[in-house]
Parts: structure tokens; sequence; C-alpha cells
């Protein structure tokens, strides 16, 4: 007699958070391995920096196409090209 | 004084085109060199690292650069690689060069590094081939780097090694501890120490900060453009009573 398996929640945020996660990585569009992803019930945020617009543009429409149909927020900001930061002196 | 401009990930596309150029312009007025901490481009193409080099064309102060992670992605390094020397950048890999600054000689070594992690939370060379091949790769770019470091003349005021990943968990405070072992390797702190050098560079931990010390006292720099979140950041270092690690 086999021994009732409990019922098992698969599709789970975590899950779902890192396929997108993985795909982000090896997708050529996006290729990003330091954007942050979460998953939170029918919504995923994306954070992190990226190095312009358009290489953000392309993170959020891969996330979107692999989101399961979630709302995608995206906090994902630009690195500012400027003239440098503050200096330090190292004595 | 010698003035160190530098960063890291950069992660330059086909779409960064004329855009990178405006900042590195302007460098000479700030810095006597730009050091590029790896991750020059986002996949490793070499149509990337040829955008970046035309950036990187007209720079007026000597650039020194060690490749990344996402420079190998596509499996053309060498070719990444030989893009941007193709503009006079030198690019480090368990090597070393030495610069005329004023009436300072600067001399920087650099290898790309890898990870293993850190003093009691690090990968063993023990086991399945894999996890040996893992290790072993960490302690050979490390071991490379200790060699570049000695190769440099006694006649170098300021020595910094330049790394892409990191010898210290310092600079990683941010980033999720379970993934510490494939940002560094304490490997690289260990080189750095024994060689003795006046400021160690690396990049990679996009989510770290940007200040940590060796267990010898060596400082340690995360120069990732999005912990600096500008172009690069730069460093004052004074060649006078500068600080060897035992």
């Amino acid at each position: 007699m086999m021994t009732e398996r409990p019922d098992r929640q698969v599709d789970t945020d975590e899950y779902a958070a890192q396929q997108v996660r993985n795909t982000l990585a090896l997708d050529g569009r996006g290729s990003e391995l330091g954007v942050d992803v979460r998953v939170v019930g029918r919504h995923l945020y994306l954070g992190g920096s990226v190095a312009s617009v358009e290489q953000r543009e392309a993170v959020e429409r891969v996330a979107t196409e692999n989101a399961g149909g979630r709302d995608v927020h995206s906090d994902i900001v630009v690195v500012a090209t400027d003239e440098g930061g503050d200096e330090e002196d190292l004595r | 004084m010698i003035r160190l401009a530098a960063v890291g990930d950069v992660h330059a596309g086909v779409e960064c085109e004329g855009r990178l150029r405006s900042s590195y312009q302007h460098v000479a007025e700030r810095a006597d060199v730009l050091l590029l901490a790896g991750d020059l481009t986002r996949c490793g193409e070499p149509s990337e690292a040829e955008v970046l080099a035309r950036e990187l064309a007209d720079v007026p102060v000597p650039v020194v650069a060690v490749l990344g992670n996402h420079d190998h992605q596509a499996n053309r390094a060498s070719a990444v690689r030989a893009a941007i020397e193709n503009v006079g950048v030198h690019v480090l890999e368990g090597d070393a060069v030495e610069l005329p600054i004023g009436e300072w000689r600067l001399g920087i070594a650099g290898v790309k590094g890898f990870g293993g992690g850190f003093l009691g939370r690090c990968a063993t060379e023990f086991g399945e081939p894999e996890m040996k091949a893992f290790v072993r790769h960490s302690r050979e770019t490390a071991d490379r780097l200790e060699a570049a470091l000695g190769e440099l003349s006694p006649a170098c005021d300021l020595r910094v090694a330049l790394m892409h990943y990191s010898p210290v968990a310092d600079t990683l405070q941010g980033e999720p501890p379970e993934i510490h072992p494939f940002l560094g390797s304490y490997l690289l702190a260990e080189a750095v120490d024994r060689a003795g050098v006046d400021l160690a560079l690396h990049g990679h931990a996009h989510r770290g900060t940007e200040r940590g010390l060796t267990a010898g006292g060596v400082r340690v720099r995360n120069v990732a453009q999005p912990v600096l979140q500008h172009s690069y950041r730069v460093y004052v270092l004074h060649p006078k009573g500068t600080k060897r690690a035992a």
C-alpha cells in the first residue's frame, strides 16, 4: 500500500522568481545576473542596475514574457554616465 | 600622488555606442590612469568589445583592464581581449604593467580571479572532478596574480592588484551570503597580502559595498558600477609612506 503523499505546492513564488532569474541570465536579450527578481502572488518585482535604457527595456520584456501572466513592476535603474563620483584620498 | 580612476562591470552592449565616451574623455582632468575591473561587455561578444574600444580609443590617460565572467559568456574572450587591446588598453591576465606617472612609477598586476569562497566558508579541491576543477581554477588564478605582483620591479612606487572577482567578503556585504562562494575567493587576498600591494580593486558584486580590507591590512575597493552609481571613482594614492602588508 502506497503512502499517501501530501499535496505539494510546486508553483511557488520562489520557484517562479528563480525561473525568471535563470531566463534573464541566459536569454541573449538580457544576459543579466545582477537583476533582482521577487515574486509575490500575482506580482513580479524587478530591481537592480543596468547599463542602458535599452537594456532595462530588454530585461523588462524578457521578464514579462516569463512572468506567467503576473503583473511586472520594475524598479531597475540605469547607471549614470557622468564624470565620476567623489574622490577618495587614501593615506 | 597618483590618481586612479576605476570602475568595473560596465557591461557594454552594442547600444552603448557613443554614450560612454563623454565620461571617459574628461577622466584626464581627474585621474592619471583608468582601471577597468572586468565585465567590460554584457555577453562577451566581440561586437560589444568593439563598441567599448571605440569609446576608449580617445581616452587621454593609460587604460588598464581585466576581463570578467561576462566577457567569457560567448566563449570568445580572446577576441574580446584583442578588440580592447587594439586601441591601446593593457588587458591583464596573470601579468603586469608598469606606468610612469609624473615622477612616480605605478605597477599594476591583474587577473580575472574566480570564486571559491572565504576563510571558514570555502570550497576545497576534493571529491568529484568538477569540484576539483572549480577550486583548481580559483587557486591557479590566485597563483598567477601573486606571480605577476612578484614580477613588478622594485622601482614601482605604488602597486595595485586589479581583479574582477572579490578577494574579501567585506565588499560583498549586501549580497546574499549563500552566493559569496561565487563572488570571490580568499586565495586572491592571500596572494595580495603575500606580495604586498597598496590597493586592491575588484568588481562583480553589484549589490555589495565599496570598502573592505584584507586580513593583511590591504585596502580593497569594490568598483562595480552599480555599487559606485557613477561612471568611475577616483582614488588618490600617496607613494611616500604607503603601507605594505607583512
